[in-house]
């Protein structure tokens, strides 16, 4: 059980190519944190440099406040499980998890009964003495988890540990590893490019690209208030569609002009001009992201935007709808039920739900609306979530 | 697609023409050995009285008189000590090949594992070195030797083909390089040292590649000539083939005999081991 704080970790590689910016961030104990972002965001470097395998190039490290710099990753008391398992293919599932017990030169009958407990956890005893070749994926990964589990590590490290094995058992093992976690009460350090596994996953989330963090929250946080476009299309499946917006004063109210049609106007609601950070908002150039859930048909006599369905997507409970709007390229996708029947070519109108809206700067790509402060519980917090004085102590 | 009709013939053809030289070229090589084989056992002696390629009468009589040498007029010196020019090879040959391996394996993991500050260079040095004949250095090679009193000394050439074989090291690193970095770096965490980690993880997965390099090590010297003519002077420190060569044109068939006789070890050495040499040559090979 360990909190880790990275202040100001810098990794550049040999030719100056930055992998981790100015990396801040403060994991408290028994938190699960997942790192997320597309391939070559520093997300594993940084995990790589948590785990000793990565020297840092600046900044510092500290592991339950020791500053673990220079440890070696041995001596940081972290355990690592690999995308590629890395088990040992000369050993034993048994060998495999004793192995680092045994230079630590515990006693035999120690390690034994610490073998037997992880791979009680995680109902590996009947494969003891195979090898990693006769199991398959993932039991593999389960041996991984317990090789990771016996050293009782303060943090474990987990690098895209479930990207090898298929769809079915992704899910299946994503549900363990959470399981693991609250079992196991420990530090949890997760890299995945998967949002799915992130969303599901953490209990915080670190949005990272080009080596810099973009926003960390908790998955509902990040979901409803992303910081910037690249958390708002990054986060969210089908992603948020975008349009080029600006906002004008019309009358005392104000409305929100898309891609320059004086036709394509969505009204700013009260509640989210109130939300608005940036005093200088009115004519300035906009993005208006709108998730495609919060899309929706309205009969053809109300209000709306026409559009013609150019593809129909279906996915058994929901249909996801292509159509170009405003004359935008890209497509603009929205979620409609399977029980709704839309054929290619069906000519419908679509409203934006108004309360749903995401506005962007267009210049510098940050959210226009305001951002909760960091508002996330820890599972301490859950935990005490009956007691109600406490939890309104933190709010407010 | 319109079928060709001629492609069948054709096939038939490149066929026939790739079977003829593959006789021809295993021709080539096999009738040497065949020959030196029909004239070890040739009954005369002597490569004079041949009916044109092949020795008029057979038998054992050579592989005997291999064994038993000749004395001299004297009586008390013998001239052809075949035994101890067997036994020399053999020794130079298994020490070359425990020291030779242990050097060569232990270059290629430091070199295929670590990242240090002299590495591009050692590795393009190796590779220059390796560009030149190992018998260009065997003046510098003699030089060393007489200084360090290593002539006329089974241990003079033991050291030279051991410590030279780390050069040939890319293939070697090539198998080593295939087992992922991951493996090492869950090695690391757990806490084992690097040397550890070496023979409880590298040496169990480079079974193919161990045989592979103990192999080519011990060969080496067992068939080298040019090393052990300059290195061992004394006729009870020759190796069969520096020994062979002083034999004169009328002991040709004991010259053969001993041929023979030398090769039939490693035949037999490759025959077993063959399966492993393929695997630790191609096992090299992915990455190479």
């Amino acid at each position: 059980m360990a909190k880790v704080t990275l202040k100001n970790i810098y990794k550049v590689y040999k030719g100056g190519v930055k992998a981790v910016n100015d990396f801040n961030l403060d994991i408290p104990d028994k938190e699960f944190v997942v790192f997320v972002g597309p391939s070559g965001c520093g997300k594993s470097t940084t995990l790589r440099m948590i785990a000793g395998l990565e020297e840092i190039t600046s900044g510092s490290l500290y592991i339950d406040d020791v500053l673990a710099n220079d440890l070696e990753p041995k001596d940081r008391d972290i355990s690592m499980v690999f995308q590629n398992y890395a088990l040992y293919p000369n050993m034993t599932v048994y060998e495999n998890m004793a192995f680092g017990l045994q230079s630590q030169k515990l006693p035999k009958e120690e390690i034994k009964k610490k073998v037997d407990q992880a791979a009680e956890i995680l109902g590996i005893k009947d494969y003891y003495n195979r090898q990693p070749r006769e199991l398959s994926g993932g039991q593999r990964q389960r041996v991984a988890l317990g090789r990771a589990i016996v050293r009782e590590p303060k943090v474990f490290l987990l690098d895209e540990p479930l990207s090898n094995l298929d769809a079915k058992l992704r899910v299946q093992m994503r549900s363990e590893i959470t399981k693991l976690h609250q079992r196991l009460q420990t530090t949890f350090i997760y890299v995945t490019h998967d949002q799915t596994e992130a969303m599901t996953m953490g209990t915080k989330i670190v949005v990272m690209k080009d080596g810099f963090i973009k926003q960390v929250d908790t998955p509902t946080n990040l979901y409803m208030h992303p910081a910037n476009i690249f958390v708002a299309t990054f986060l969210g499946s089908p992603q948020m569609n975008l349009f080029n917006a600006k906002i004008v004063k019309d009358g005392k109210k104000y409305k929100i002009l898309l891609e320059d049609g004086t036709e394509n106007v969505v009204p700013l609601t009260t509640n989210k001009l109130l939300e608005i950070t940036d005093d200088n908002f009115v004519d300035k150039d906009l993005i208006l992201g709108i998730r495609p859930r919060d899309i929706h048909i309205v009969p053809n006599t109300e209000d709306g935007f026409k559009i013609k369905v150019e593809i129909v997507e279906k996915l058994g409970d929901e249909n996801l709808i292509y159509t170009h709007l405003f004359g935008k390229k890209e497509y603009t996708i929205f979620v409609v039920d399977a029980k709704q029947e839309v054929k290619v070519d069906d000519e419908l109108t679509i409203k934006f739900d108004e309360h749903n809206i995401y506005l962007f700067d267009k210049e510098n790509e940050e959210s226009l609306f305001k951002i909760p402060e960091y508002n996330y519980f820890t599972i301490d917090d859950i935990n005490k979530y009956l007691d109600i004085e406490e939890l309104s102590k933190k709010i407010y | 697609m319109i079928k060709n009709k001629s492609s069948k013939p054709k096939r038939y053809l490149t066929t026939i023409l790739v079977y003829i030289i593959t006789v021809i070229v295993c021709f080539i090589f096999f009738f040497p050995c065949l020959w030196i084989i029909l004239a070890a056992f040739s009954g005369t002696g002597s490569i004079y009285n041949f009916n044109g390629f092949f020795p008029p009468n057979f038998s054992l009589k050579t592989f005997e008189q291999l064994f038993t040498g000749v004395t001299d007029v004297s009586g008390d010196t013998v001239m052809y000590p075949y035994m101890t020019w067997f036994l020399n090879t053999l020794i130079i040959a298994c020490a070359t090949a425990v020291i030779g391996t242990l050097l060569l394996i232990s270059t290629a993991y430091v070199i295929s594992r670590f990242e240090f500050k002299a590495r591009r260079k050692l590795m393009k040095g190796a590779l220059v070195l390796g560009m030149f004949p190992a018998f260009m250095g065997m003046t510098a090679v003699f030089i060393m030797c007489t200084q360090f009193q290593l002539l006329n000394n089974l241990w003079g050439p033991i050291l030279m083909y051991s410590t030279t074989a780390p050069v040939g090291y890319l293939v070697q690193k090539g198998f080593f390089d295939s087992i992922p970095t991951s493996i090492y770096e869950a090695a690391r965490i757990d806490g084992v040292s690097n040397f550890k980690a070496f023979y409880k993880i590298t040496l169990p997965l480079s079974k193919p590649i161990l045989v592979y390099t103990v192999l080519t090590q011990f060969t080496w010297p067992w068939s080298d000539f040019i090393l052990p003519k300059l290195l061992l002077q004394d006729k009870s420190n020759y190796t069969v083939a520096v020994g062979l060569m002083t034999l004169p044109d009328t002991e040709f068939s004991r010259f053969c005999a001993g041929s023979v006789f030398i090769a039939v070890p490693i035949v037999l050495l490759y025959f077993f081991v063959s399966k492993y040499m393929v695997n630790g040559l191609t096992a090299g090979a992915v990455k190479g």
